[in-house]
């Protein structure tokens, strides 16, 4: 199965505000039906997990771990939602919730080259011809972690500088400061 | 599956191997940028890590009788390991790794030891028996045994190290550090801490340093004791509260109480200068406050 | 031009290749299912009255059973013979380093760390089942050092849990017997992950 690049896709719901009415699959969801939830994260989870394997730095571990918190936590309180906004926007500021919390609790790691975070990876995967998304995938992996949130959410994710700035609680002057160093990062990362 | 996979593209595939009946030296080398990362598996022996000045990795050493040390990799990572032909009793293989020094270094063995100086990127250490000894002021460490011991020498700015029965010792200052034992004693020295947790099941800890203000350190053990010495005067709020065993202050003039149903003790102080929090829990073994009269600031 | 349009102007290779990356990432396989058993957990504990839950935890006879092997051969048999746990029956070679130990910050009453604990028990019974099962490659003398150290957790697990049963109020208590789950659990999960090679 071929998952599609955002080129090729519609910009998806993030930016759709609700209809002020929730979707009968969530309702259904909100009354403890487990295959309507189901059915809500075979819909969703793809995006959120892409959300979290980026703002993880690339680390898979820490990427499923966040992946369950998220949709755990989305079980809990889907009496919450009421539809003003799109469910996607939901699970995608409960996403940055729950990575902003993991942040703040326990002080992680700057940047590491993907490969360090499994001990049981192979040696090695030969590509034949130079694959630029790899690489972008790997440099924004690689990045200090204020500036890949910044850079995620931001260029990725379509985030406001404001909306960036509110959410994690800094200055919007940070926020557009951290994404220039991100870039400048990047572009030496990708000329090398 | 996911679609992101870890690559590392294979510049040249480099083996030496030593024939069954002899130990063989090794000297090899390759160019690896500054930041670079560095991986390296030997499962018995040892492992020595030095950081150093040159943009390259340097691996020189003996292999035991059977062994192949495989190493591979191109200017963003290395990676090398020691293949023992019985792997049921492999022979020991003794290598020196010289990486550059703010490389990120991940080490995994089974009984090899690993020393680590000179490093200041992130360490990443991994022991089944060995022991792990790290010196000097890498960005972050952590470190993980089941038997083995820890020893940390040095001053790095984060600090995990886990360890079942093997004890763990910290000389030196970090600002944040978690240390957790089962059985193994915890012995931190000399050191100025941010953010701290030590934990233990039935291993003692012992603490002779300081806590930065607005600090907070928590101390669990479950019948192992936990002795605290800080300076006479420290600005250190204290909440230690003991299930069934006891508590003694040598530090302040504050008495402990009984605790809830009269078993145990609590004890609560303030030093009314916005110190460090230092929360303690203990379900039965003995806690003490003693005054450090003396902590020597060491420089790595 | 606005700040926001001008920060929109990235050179153009890096635009470009930022608008190919893909929006959607397939999640690991068995992610759902592990969702899935958390929230029925919950949704199992939540409904289940409190004297409910107490007595059942001390009257199951494998648990009794449990205790008393487990005082007197030094195995973990304690999580291990927890009855009605589901296992999952295939590890992946990497379920070791994808398990993290439940989360109990903040839990600040019995009944919010009961539902705790038996993420904790299920969590520690999947980890142990790979050691046992020979599924990792710790040597027979490594194996016998993590028995005792999950003995030694075991014995504190028991003992608290015992002083928590006759003072179901105090927090303390609850912190010390998340803190011993926690620590069995990580040991689990370091010996199994340290296993695979």
């Amino acid at each position: 199965m071929t998952i599609p690049s955002a080129a090729s896709q519609q910009e998806p719901s993030r930016f759709a505000a609700g209809s002020g009415q929730v979707p009968d699959v969530v309702r259904r969801a909100q009354a403890g039906d487990g295959s309507a939830f189901e059915t809500l994260y075979r819909e969703h989870s793809p995006r959120v997990y892409a959300l979290c394997l980026r703002l993880s730095g690339g680390s898979t571990v820490d990427a499923s771990e966040l992946l369950q918190d998220v949709f755990v936590r989305a079980w809990r309180g889907l009496r919450s939602f009421r539809g003003e906004s799109a469910f996607s926007s939901w699970l995608h500021r409960l996403t940055v919730n729950a990575m902003l919390e993991r942040v703040r609790s326990e002080k992680r790691r700057t940047a590491r080259v993907l490969f360090m975070e499994d001990p049981g990876a192979d040696l090695v995967t030969v590509e034949s011809q130079p694959d630029t998304q790899m690489d972008l995938e790997s440099a924004i992996a690689a990045l200090p972690e204020g500036a890949r949130i910044v850079f995620v959410l931001h260029e990725i994710e379509g985030y406001q500088h404001a909306e960036i700035a509110e959410r994690l609680g800094v200055a919007e002057g940070t926020v557009k400061a951290q994404l220039h160093r991100a870039r400048k990062l990047l572009m030496k990362a990708l000329n090398r | 599956m996911t679609r992101v996979r870890h690559f590392l593209v294979l510049a040249a595939l480099v083996a030496v191997s030593s024939p069954a009946a002899a130990q063989t030296k090794v000297s090899r080398g390759l160019p690896l940028d500054a930041t670079g990362a560095v991986r390296v598996y030997n499962n018995v022996g040892s492992v020595r890590i030095t950081g150093w000045s040159r943009d390259s990795v340097a691996v020189r050493g003996t292999l035991g009788k059977g062994n192949t040390l495989h190493m591979g990799g191109g200017r963003t990572g290395i990676k090398m390991f020691v293949e023992g032909m019985d792997e049921r009793n492999p022979a020991a293989a003794d290598i020196e790794v010289m990486v550059p020094a703010r490389a990120k270094v991940w080490v995994k063995t089974a009984t090899a030891r690993i020393d680590v100086t000179g490093v200041a990127g992130s360490l990443d250490l991994y022991v089944v028996g060995g022991d792990i000894k790290v010196t000097g002021n890498p960005a972050d460490v952590n470190a993980e045994a089941i038997d083995g011991s820890i020893t940390i020498v040095g001053s790095p700015a984060w600090v995990r190290a886990k360890s079942a029965s093997g004890d763990v010792s910290l000389d030196g200052s970090t600002s944040d550090v978690t240390v957790s034992t089962v059985s193994g004693k915890i012995d931190v020295d000399g050191a100025r801490f941010e953010r701290a947790k030590f934990e233990t099941v039935t291993g003692s800890i012992r603490f002779a340093g300081t806590f930065a203000r607005g600090g907070l350190a928590n101390f669990d053990s479950h019948s192992g004791s936990v002795e605290i010495g800080i300076p006479a005067g420290s600005p250190a709020d204290f909440e230690i509260a003991s299930i069934a065993g006891s508590i003694t202050n040598k530090l302040t003039a504050s008495r402990p109480v009984p605790g809830r149903y009269g078993r145990g003790a609590e004890l609560v102080t303030a030093s009314g200068s916005g110190g460090s929090r230092v929360v303690v829990r203990s379900f039965k073994g003995p806690v003490v406050l003693f005054r450090r009269d003396q902590i020597v600031t060491k420089s790595y | 031009m606005t700040d926001e349009s001008r920060d929109n102007e990235m050179p153009g290779d890096l635009d470009q290749m930022i608008a190919r990356l893909p929006r959607e990432i397939a999640p690991p396989e068995d992610a759902w299912k592990r969702i899935r058993a958390q929230i029925d957990l919950e949704t199992q504990l939540v409904t289940m009255p409190l004297h409910h839950r107490e007595r059942e935890w001390w009257q199951r006879p494998a648990f009794l059973a449990a205790a008393a092997l487990l005082l007197v051969a030094g195995a973990s048999l304690t999580t291990a013979l927890v009855i009605g746990r589901r296992m999952i029956d295939n590890p992946s070679r990497s379920v070791a380093t994808r398990t993290a130990a439940p989360q109990a910050t903040g839990v600040a009453t019995l009944a919010e760390f009961t539902k705790v604990e038996n993420d904790y028990i299920e969590t520690a019974n999947m980890l142990y089942a790979l050691i046992e099962r020979g599924q990792t490659e710790l040597s027979p003398e490594t194996i016998a050092k993590l028995k005792e150290s999950l003995r030694v957790i075991d014995e504190a697990i028991v003992e608290a849990r015992r002083a928590l049963a006759a003072d179901p109020g105090n927090k303390t208590l609850i912190e010390m017997l998340s803190a011993s789950y926690n620590h069995k659990v990580e040991l689990l999960r370091r010996s199994t992950a340290m296993g695979q090679t």
